[in-house]
């Protein structure tokens, strides 16, 4: 591809009008990760869910959805919030607010396959972080959740040219960045920095979704939140959370990048079992699929 | 206000996972550390149902009780007697798809197999002979191999192997292969009956040898892939040592080795075998020794 295609697509990524524009409370939701659940401000909280119909409503179901099995009808925000819980309320409002970012039919991969993909990657992002001891695990959720944003990008600003990558990718088994390279000359790990950098997201966050596939090195500061979503995402891809096409990869944990700056930097990732691991990830994808049949109700189609 | 407090009594904690019963999650532990044998969250009512028919046959009643036994340090048979229980009855080709997908689609590519040299497969411990010729049937059918390829399956009980060299099978044994590879590699003796093809047989040769006892011949071949798969969770710890030894010393530097899903070679030393990964699957391969290893 030449340069002059992919400066084009770049140029098209910053003309502003055909970006998706940011969910409104997914900013604020973002910037809650600053501190520590116990430290959140629940009345804040329910402000700004009730700030936001869309998002109230979604709560509002989800809270007197027969999950959480309450004997009353909840119709308070204040009582959605006890009910859902602290333990799972970033995740769900989170999801509530990115479910209507792109309608189905505008998408190029099977965004049940993307969500369920992202949601296993935050689940296990998250779990990377608690297993080596790194001091913000909800933020590594959110970088699980976010870090393939740039594929909604592609697939909406540029249907044709990431429709021909995706077929390359699905007809010769391999992966997706690799495809994007191939075909576009520009990956979703661009595209998704480009868009955080419009939404204006967290730095931390948008070096992940510009690093997680290794094209550039994120700065030090942020290299270990980067280096658990990388290999989150990995491990996503071999334990059943893939994109919904067999990709031909092989991975040899101990000797990928994103693992030997892990082990560096926090060692008792040495010790882990890999093989329990592996196994516990499955948990994982069961949980993912069930927060996307929860969130986008495929279970009531 | 604190959010903490407030939702302490929240639903959510089970909303998206099944409540995890501490007495099964015994079991399974017990079970991995003794046999390295684990079973995963999804397969539980199997585990459950397999612990009851236990607890059945022993006069146990509480699960709770039952974990404590297979806890004990005596409870080796008992170990034996719950693995036998989970995986009886699974004898087809075609065992574990994504296992062969990965051989299929990525193992065998990643080989790269010189030309003048025919790939090497093993099969230890061959049940009915369904693994050693379904391996047989997924080299066949790769093009770049073009017929060169041997499988040697091993067993160390003779009636075993005289059955699995005849190669005849139930219908229901061939339930999960392709109707094209079926029709290619299989013909019909009599109803519901079916045997291999001698095409097909002609690349396999039945060796009487055991991972647990002797079996020098395994190391001297040379392997490119090994299926070992409902075996070593069985052995005892010093077994389950000297089989992943053996196995890996016959293992051709870069070459696979593959046990069931959900067995693994708890307590052997790895001898230069790496976990790897591939979609919904895993295997041990083998790096290259150093220089100075002997
Ligand atoms: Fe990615
Ligand atoms: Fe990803």
């Amino acid at each position: 591809m030449s340069d002059n295609v992919r400066n084009a697509l770049v140029e098209r990524i910053k003309n502003v009008q055909a970006m998706p524009t940011v969910p409104p409370t997914l900013l604020p939701l973002l910037h809650m990760l600053e501190l520590p659940a116990d430290q959140w401000d629940m009345r804040k909280i329910v402000d700004l869910i009730s700030c936001d119909p869309s998002l109230a409503a979604q709560c509002l179901r989800m809270a007197n959805s027969p999950l959480f099995g309450r004997s009353r009808t909840i119709t308070t925000i204040h009582a959605a919030v006890i009910t859902i819980g602290t333990g799972r309320l970033w995740d769900l409002l989170t999801a509530f607010c990115l479910m209507d970012l792109a309608p189905a039919e505008q998408w190029l991969l099977d965004p049940l396959s993307f969500w369920e993909h992202s949601f296993g990657c935050a689940l296990i992002s998250r779990h990377l972080a608690q297993i080596v001891g790194f001091s913000q695990p909800d933020k590594a959720y959110a970088g699980g959740l976010l870090h393939d944003i740039g594929e909604m990008v592609n697939s909406l600003l540029f249907p044709k040219e990431f429709r021909a990558a995706a077929d390359l990718a699905f007809t010769e088994e391999i992966s997706l960045v690799e495809a994007e390279q191939y075909v576009m000359g520009i990956s979703h790990c661009e595209a998704g920095r480009l868009l955080a950098d419009h939404w204006h997201m967290p730095e931390d966050l948008a070096q992940v979704i510009r690093c997680h596939h290794h094209e550039v090195a994120p700065t030090p500061e942020h290299a270990a939140l980067v280096m658990i979503v990388s290999l989150a995402d990995l491990l996503c891809r071999v334990r059943g959370m893939d994109y919904g096409y067999y990709e031909a990869v092989q991975v040899d944990l101990v000797a990928d990048p994103a693992w030997l700056y892990l082990v560096r930097e926090f060692p008792r990732l040495r010790d882990v079992d890999l093989v329990r691991l592996s196994h516990e990830l499955d948990d994982y994808a069961s949980e993912a699929k069930r927060i996307v049949a929860a969130v986008f109700r495929t279970d009531s189609k | 206000m604190n959010m903490t407090e407030m939702c302490a009594e929240s639903a959510a904690a089970g909303l998206f996972g099944p409540s995890l019963d501490a007495a099964v999650v015994r079991v399974r532990d017990t079970l991995y550390q003794t046999s390295g044998f684990f079973m995963p969250t999804a397969h539980w009512p199997r585990l459950q149902e397999s612990c009851e028919r236990r607890m059945q046959a022993l006069g146990i009643a509480s699960l709770r009780e039952y974990s404590a036994r297979l806890a004990s340090a005596s409870a080796g048979e008992e170990l034996g007697h719950l693995l036998g229980q989970l995986s009886a009855g699974e004898r087809f080709f075609f065992r574990y798809p994504q296992q062969l997908e990965a051989l299929r689609r990525i193992v065998l590519p990643a080989l790269r197999l010189q030309p003048e040299r025919e790939a090497a497969a093993n099969v230890a411990c061959i049940g009915g002979g369904e693994d050693a010729y379904t391996l047989a049937l997924i080299l066949a059918e790769q093009a770049a191999l073009d017929g060169r390829f041997h499988v040697y399956a091993c067993d160390a009980d003779p009636a075993r192997l005289a059955a699995a060299r005849r190669g005849v099978f139930a219908a229901a044994a061939l339930s999960q292969t392709p109707p094209h590879l079926r029709a290619k590699y299989f013909r019909a003796i009599a109803p519901e009956t079916f045997a291999v093809t001698p095409a097909l047989k002609q690349h396999l040769t039945f060796c009487n040898a055991s991972l647990a006892g002797p079996a020098a011949a395994l190391l001297e071949m040379g392997m490119d892939v090994i299926f070992c798969r409902d075996l070593i969770a069985r052995l005892d710890p010093l077994q389950r040592r000297r089989a992943v030894g053996l196995l890996a010393a016959s293992l051709n530097s870069h070459g696979y080795l593959f046990f069931s899903p959900f067995e693994s070679p708890m307590g052997a030393e790895l001898h230069h075998l790496r976990l790897i990964h591939f979609p919904a699957a895993t295997a041990y391969r083998k790096v290259p020794a150093p220089a100075n290893w002997s």
